[in-house]
């Protein structure tokens, strides 16, 4: 709370900007909440000003799990560890197949198309990552505290995403910015699905498992 | 027989009983254990059967759920999926189902709509109307589920897989029938019946099974029922099942039934039960043998031998024979038996002989002979009676001694055998002899006398027997025993009073021997009252001297009813036999102090001489009986006087002349009757207490003609006056002998010229009248 209390205090010395804060049902902030205003037409920039976007492999895992990029941004995909990492993307903005060698860079991937690009790894199924392809230029990802802090004039709205949104693959929801709280401060409050603990081995056990241990008791 | 059938029938109960009861025992146990044993064996084989199946079922679907997953990460399917191109899609299905041997492969949208199949479905029954909203949440949290289900009326055990690309894109269906096969070989594991159930939403069963058809409704109707123990062998129903569900997931539409074949596992308990009940039956049929054997052996030599002890009280020995096998008790009591039997004959052959035989001479005795006689007498036919004495029988004894002529009776015994036919000892000293041939004649009598009165050497004694044979002829002489007995026993007597040596039997011989008995009866008769037959009747003595009767001799008198009048000699002779002869004498003493005291009453002072024998003098309680008898009637003792006969004096002259004394003492007098017939001597009448004598009167009778007499006469009175004794004279029958007796000096005279013996009335009578007569006429 004093952490949260101290961003706070820090988000009022910052003109011309304003902080929202995503929580879920339980109260809890929600992080890697992609949070965007609605696209504006002359708003967009220019590709080549944009700088190439990673999306490192560190641990077996993509690094960072939400990456947020412009429409025709590249994005290159290095490989630190040392296992080889097949990562694919079967996601309707973007459908890419690269085989990453330890050690070799590929070629970087240009996001043409806006949306959500779910990255997997053909040999590491426990990896997931996500490239949110922003084409209005104002994504911005929520912290481990679930605040993320817009620079500028405040919309009407906000779209948020999440990975763990139910059942949609890169559905946004709209929020209204109506009210702050006593902070001044703009808390969103989404339904996400639980993180699953470990999606890297049996997705579901036996349930036979569970009555024959019973039984035998 | 009763008993022999009891005693058998009590073996074979015995032995049929607890064999029957030890057989129905052992066969309710051994059943009853092996139906616990069976039913614990059906109820485990079901618990494993159970356990295996779940465990099997259970890494079957991991090991299912594993190809799946492993079907569903390839990259090459996801990559098919994502291009969402519906025939790349139906190809990769049926190419990656064929992989993994799914049997049913479909791809179904996040949203539960099917996107795609390998089987062709009707849009009703297709997958993604089974699969509710719960079971499509559960694999979208899950990643995945199983679920059991009826495609096309076949039983799928089916798993649901998202397809992750990364994260979920679609779900894959993949299915595996589960088929009759597959229990099957599930059957071979658990060596059970397996039965796999569906129940639908709609609540409609399917069901598929390895049982056989006939059997499928009863298995599943007896589910977990008790196993009933007769059911085994009777009943049809030779399932037992267990039912239980796959998971304890209570939607869960699944379950298994098991069902033990009950035959297969009790085929082994029937063989024994079956085999216990042979061999109960065979060891009842065994003991049932056996035992009527040993009944037999046991009761057959008993029934024999009761058989032969029933012989045996008859007295019939017969050998006992049986019993040469057998049980050994049985054995030892049967020659127990024959033992018995030897002793008893030996016994009764013995006694048989002491009873018919006597045991000094081996001949018959008494008894038996009679019974060979009635025997003889029965078959009529004629034979011949000897009867042999042995003459002074008692001075043999006295003389030789007993065993010496014990053995000399041996001797003629044995000369008797000799002789053939029958012989018998019947008394001490007689004989009896049957000759068996013919008659002997009385010559032939005589030589065999002569043959048996032969010297015998006996301890260098020679003893030699006088015999007396007597003979009778049967049935001639006698027809019966007893009246053969009896006469040979009168014709031994008439032979003996006769000195015969040789006497045939005369009828007249039993005339005077039944005589004899019809007087000893009728004499008891008499005695026993004071009133009787008998009667005593009084001659008088008269005192010579003074012309006076102060003196009787009392003499009795029978005049019998049956019998007519007896003479005195013969029946005190008979009385003297039979010894009556005191209850004679005391009758005569009661009745003449009766008479005399009735004389004293008329004035008669009269002394009345009774004839004692020498044996009542030696009654000792005779002479105070006497005294008494006075003393009661108040008379003195001058009232009676005794007679005693010389020559009954003579055998024991001393003593008794002591109880003479006696007499003497007593104040009484005595007299010596028929003084002169015995021998008598000086010596002799000098120690006798006597006060008189009585000259017999054979000497008086003839007085007057016979000067002998005279002589005799004269010399006794004038002994008798030296030894101052009183001399009576009886018999006189004259005057003559009267006017002489008193010239001789006797002092008393008797005789029928005085007066005959007369009885109390009449002498009373006579006296009175003489007293008067003497005072008429003097002399």
């Amino acid at each position: 709370m004093r952490f949260l209390f101290l961003l706070c205090l820090f988000s009022f010395q910052v003109d011309a900007a304003f902080t929202v804060i995503v929580l879920n049902n339980d109260g809890k902030p929600v992080p890697d909440a992609v949070l965007a205003a609605p696209v504006v037409e002359d708003a967009q920039k220019q590709n080549a000003e944009l700088p190439i976007a990673i999306m490192d492999q560190v641990g077996m895992q993509f690094k960072p799990h939400v990456l947020i990029v412009n429409t025709h941004q590249l994005v290159s995909f290095p490989n630190s560890d040392d296992t080889r990492h097949h990562v694919y993307s079967f996601s309707e903005p973007k459908v890419f197949e690269l085989k990453l060698f330890k050690g070799t860079n590929s070629k970087p991937i240009s996001m043409e198309t806006a949306g959500v690009v779910e990255l997997g790894c053909n040999i590491h199924d426990q990896m997931l990552g996500f490239i949110y392809v922003d084409n209005s230029g104002t994504a911005v990802k929520t912290n481990q505290a679930g605040q993320a802090v817009f620079v500028g004039e405040k919309p009407k709205s906000l779209t948020l995403w999440h990975p763990r949104l139910a059942r949609s693959k890169g559905e946004l929801l709209s929020y209204s910015l109506d009210e702050t709280n006593e902070d001044g401060n703009y808390v969103l409050l989404v339904d996400i699905s639980p993180k699953v603990p470990d999606k890297s081995h049996n997705k579901f056990k036996s349930r036979f498992k569970r009555p024959l241990s019973g039984q035998s008791e | 027989m009763a008993n022999y059938s009891t005693f058998r029938l009590h073996i074979l109960k015995l032995v049929l009983g607890v064999l029957a009861f030890s057989s129905v025992a052992i066969l309710v146990n051994v059943w009853i254990t092996t139906t616990k044993t069976g039913q614990t064996q059906v109820f485990d084989t079901l618990n494993v059967g159970e356990g295996v199946l779940k465990q099997v079922f259970a890494n079957r679907e991991s090991q299912l759920i594993n190809s799946a997953q492993v079907l569903t990460a390839d990259f090459g399917f996801k990559q098919a999926v994502a291009t969402r191109d519906r025939a790349t899609i139906q190809s990769v299905l049926n190419n990656h189902g064929a992989r993994i041997e799914a049997d049913v492969m479909a791809l179904l949208s996040l949203q539960g709509t099917l996107l795609s199949t390998t089987i062709n479905m009707a849009p009703e029954t297709s997958v993604a109307s089974l699969i509710s909203n719960e079971k499509l949440a559960e694999v979208l949290s899950l990643g995945g589920s199983t679920f059991w289900t009826v495609i096309q009326g076949e039983l799928y055990q089916t798993i649901l897989l998202t397809i992750d690309a990364p994260t979920p894109i679609a779900i894959a269906l993949v299915g595996f029938k589960v088929d009759k096969g597959l229990l099957s070989s599930f059957d071979d594991i658990t060596q059970l019946h397996t039965t796999m159930q569906l129940t639908k939403p709609s609540g409609a069963v399917y069901s598929v099974t390895t049982l056989p058809d006939v059997n499928r409704n009863y298995s599943i109707g007896d589910l977990d029922g008790g196993l009933s123990w007769l059911a085994m062998g009777v009943s049809d129903n030779t399932f037992v099942s267990r039912e239980f569900a796959l998971t304890q997931s209570s939607y869960e539409p699944i379950r298994i039934i098991l069902s033990a074949n009950v035959d297969v596992i009790f085929a082994t308990f029937k063989q024994l039960q079956s085999s216990i009940f042979a061999i109960a039956i065979g060891s009842l049929a065994l003991a049932l043998v056996f035992g009527m054997m040993l009944a037999k052996n046991i009761t057959r030599p008993l029934s024999q031998l009761v058989e032969i002890t029933h012989k045996l009280a008859n007295g019939a020995y017969e050998d006992l024979g049986a019993a040469k096998q057998g049980i050994h008790e049985v054995n030892q009591l049967t020659t127990s038996f024959r033992t018995m039997q030897t002793n008893i004959q030996q016994r009764e052959n013995k006694i048989r002989f002491q009873a018919e035989h006597d045991i000094t001479t081996g001949l018959f005795n008494l008894a038996h002979i009679g019974d060979l006689l009635s025997t003889k007498f029965d078959s009529n036919s004629p034979f011949q009676v000897v009867g042999i004495s042995i003459r002074g029988f008692r001075q043999l004894n006295d003389t030789f001694g007993h065993q010496n002529v014990d053995m000399c009776l041996q001797e003629l015994a044995a000369c008797l055998i000799m002789l053939g036919g029958l012989g018998a000892r019947i008394s001490s000293h007689e004989f009896l002899w049957i000759p068996s041939e013919h008659k002997r004649n009385e010559n032939e009598l005589k030589a065999i006398q002569l043959q048996l009165e032969q010297t015998i050497s006996i301890n260098n004694l020679g003893i030699q027997v006088k015999l007396t044979f007597v003979t009778l002829c049967c049935p001639t002489d006698a027809n019966k025993t007893e009246s053969l007995f009896r006469r040979l026993n009168i014709t031994f007597d008439q032979a003996d009073k006769t000195s015969q040596d040789l006497l045939y039997f005369n009828a007249d011989y039993e005339h005077t021997y039944t005589r004899r008995l019809d007087i000893i009866r009728h004499l008891k008769l008499a005695l026993s009252d004071i009133d009787s037959e008998l009667s005593m009747v009084y001659q008088p003595k008269l005192h010579i001297g003074q012309n006076k009767v102060s003196k009787v001799e009392a003499l009795i008198r029978w005049n019998s009813k049956d019998l007519g009048f007896v003479p005195p000699d013969e029946f005190i002779e008979i009385a003297e036999q039979a010894n009556l002869i005191y209850q004679v004498t005391q009758w005569v003493i009661k009745r003449v102090i009766l008479d005399v005291k009735e004389m004293h009453e008329r004035g008669q002072k009269v002394c009345a001489a009774i004839n004692l024998s020498a044996k009542d003098i030696m009654q000792p309680e005779l002479l105070p009986w006497i005294l008494m008898q006075l003393s009661t009637q108040n008379l003195p003792v001058r009232a009676l006087a005794f007679e005693l006969t010389e020559s009954d004096l003579v055998s024991d002259a001393k003593t008794a002349a002591q109880h003479l004394q006696e007499y003497r003492d007593a104040g009484f007098n005595l007299a010596i009757d028929d003084f002169g017939t015995g021998y008598s001597s000086l010596a002799y009448l000098q120690k006798l207490p006597v006060s008189d004598i009585k000259i017999d009167k054979s000497f008086v009778l003839n007085l007057a003609t016979n000067e002998a007499d005279q002589k005799i006469v004269t010399s006794i009175i004038a002994l008798a006056k030296s030894f101052n004794m009183k001399v009576v004279a009886e018999g006189i029958e004259d005057k003559e002998s009267l006017r002489l007796l008193e010239e001789f000096g006797c002092d008393w005279a008797q005789g029928y010229y005085i007066c005959r013996p007369v009885p109390l009335s009449e002498f009373l009578a006579w006296i009175d009248k003489r007293v008067v007569n003497t005072k008429v006429n003097t002399r």
